[in-house]
């Protein structure tokens, strides 16, 4: 118990931004809010029909929006109604998953691509949920700037797939990087996140080329404000 | 586009429609008052002029001595409707408007003074103002003006031609502006900020190059809109704290 209080104040402390009061595990995150997101699961889960319970990337289609929060939410959702969860922080450019949940940077996915950590259950650090772990983006050199380039991708998502009923891999913009359409073919769904008022047409239009072309599981988007 | 797509561009920018019409009412309010308070008499006076045609014993011209006249009159009133716009009419007005216990800047009787042609040979002159005496007086010693300077033109200008035989038909009278007048003016600003904030919702949704919202994002990402997540700041009921 004690420790769960502990969590949960570093929750608290690292929460304390502009997020902080839209993510679920928030005392003071409106209800709306909440709805919202269980409404996005349960389209989520119609989207992916039989494959409900596996492993989804989440996406922003440019640097507007923010797909940490919606993955990080979604997450919290599956795990409080009993599913083992991970979310995966996988955005090399913009790690958020430390400040969002209040975890230690490292050691994270990128150790595990690399083989320096290889036991998952020390990977995935605790949350408030019993039921939800989370893996850290890791310590990444400067010279790796793409997810491929760290290691195997498809046996570490196998790896990780095993572990969880759900995984929720947060991935770098479409239009930023790569890394999503490396990842794509071994999820079993994209969901693209997109912020209403900032997100230009154009970008939407070009992201939507992308991975038309690569043929990504895309299913669907979800408007989410930064 | 769709009659739809206009009805969800307007409610999405409904803030842009609302704040431009109240700002619309704003004004209306401030000019409208301002304008029933600064006009509220109205003194007017029309000047008939017409030359009289001429027997062709008389004139000896193969010219109908009718078509003469009327283009004789056309000259007389287009040369009184400009002298009326002169520095030196409006000079005149404002020294004539002494003796009654007026002293109005001449530039000011420019902007005010209303001289205008509403027939072919009738001049209308009026002047509105929150004074009744000033209002008439300056209408009387403006048509007076006008009327001593038609001689003088006419012997310059048209020295063979027969006199003018002129009269004042709608002496200076006054009158009060009615409440309606004053209702329609601002109805009719109302209307042209409703129209305003028509023109500013579609020019900027025009101008604006982001996604707006669901139908915009299926647009143009391609892919279903699987749920909105309102703004936190937006949003009024909270949970309880568990």
């Amino acid at each position: 118990m004690a420790v769960i209080d502990n969590l949960t104040a570093r929750v608290s402390r690292a929460s304390d931004g502009k997020g902080s009061q839209r993510l679920l595990t928030s005392p003071n995150c409106p209800t709306q809010i909440t709805e919202a997101y269980n409404a996005l699961l349960t389209n989520l889960d119609l989207a992916l029909g039989p494959n409900a319970a596996g492993a989804v990337a989440v996406a922003a289609v440019d640097g507007t929006a923010d797909a940490a929060l919606v993955a990080t939410n979604l997450a919290v959702l599956t795990a409080r109604s009993g599913d083992r969860t991970l979310v995966v922080d996988c955005d090399l450019q913009r790690p958020s998953l430390p400040q969002l949940l209040g975890l230690n940077p490292s050691p994270g996915i990128a150790q595990l691509l690399n083989g320096e950590h290889t036991e998952l259950q020390s990977l995935a650090q605790p949350t408030p949920l019993p039921l939800l772990g989370a893996i850290t983006v890791g310590t990444v050199g400067t010279a790796h700037s793409q997810l491929a380039r760290l290691g195997d991708i498809p046996s570490a998502v196998l790896r990780l797939r095993n572990v969880a009923d759900r995984v929720f891999f947060i991935t770098a913009p479409v239009l930023a990087s790569v890394d999503l359409l490396r990842l794509a073919p071994y999820v079993d769904g994209i969901l693209l996140v997109v912020t209403p008022r900032r997100t230009e047409r154009q970008a939407a239009a070009k992201a939507r080329e992308i991975l038309t072309k690569v043929e990504a599981p895309v299913l669907g988007s979800v408007l989410a404000p930064q | 586009m769709e009659l739809r797509q206009y009805w969800r561009i307007l409610v999405r920018r409904r803030n842009v429609l609302r704040n431009t019409f109240l700002l619309a009412i704003l004004v209306a309010l401030v000019t409208t008052g301002y304008s029933s308070y600064n006009s509220f008499w109205r003194a007017g006076a029309s000047i008939d002029m017409q030359v009289q045609p001429q027997p062709k014993a008389v004139t000896g011209s193969v010219v109908d001595p009718t078509l003469a006249a009327h283009q004789s009159t056309d000259q007389v009133v287009l040369a009184v409707s400009l002298y009326a716009t002169t520095k030196e009419f409006l000079k005149a007005l404002s020294v004539g408007l002494k003796p009654y216990g007026y002293s109005i800047d001449w530039q000011a009787l420019g902007q005010g003074l209303d001289v205008h042609t509403s027939k072919s040979h009738v001049i209308d002159i009026s002047w509105s103002s929150s004074d009744e005496g000033e209002a008439k007086s300056i209408v009387t010693v403006a048509a007076n003006l006008l009327l001593a300077y038609v001689p003088v033109w006419q012997k310059d200008a048209l020295p063979h031609s027969p006199p003018i035989q002129r009269f004042i038909f709608d002496p200076p009278a006054t009158q009060r502006l009615h409440i309606t007048k004053a209702l329609s003016d601002f109805g009719m600003k109302l209307a042209v900020g409703l129209v305003a904030g028509l023109i500013l919702v579609y020019l900027f949704e025009y101008l604006d190059v982001t996604v707006q919202d669901e139908a915009d994002a299926q647009r143009w990402l391609g892919y279903p809109t699987l749920a909105v997540i309102p703004g936190a700041t937006k949003t009024r009921r909270t949970r309880s704290a568990s």
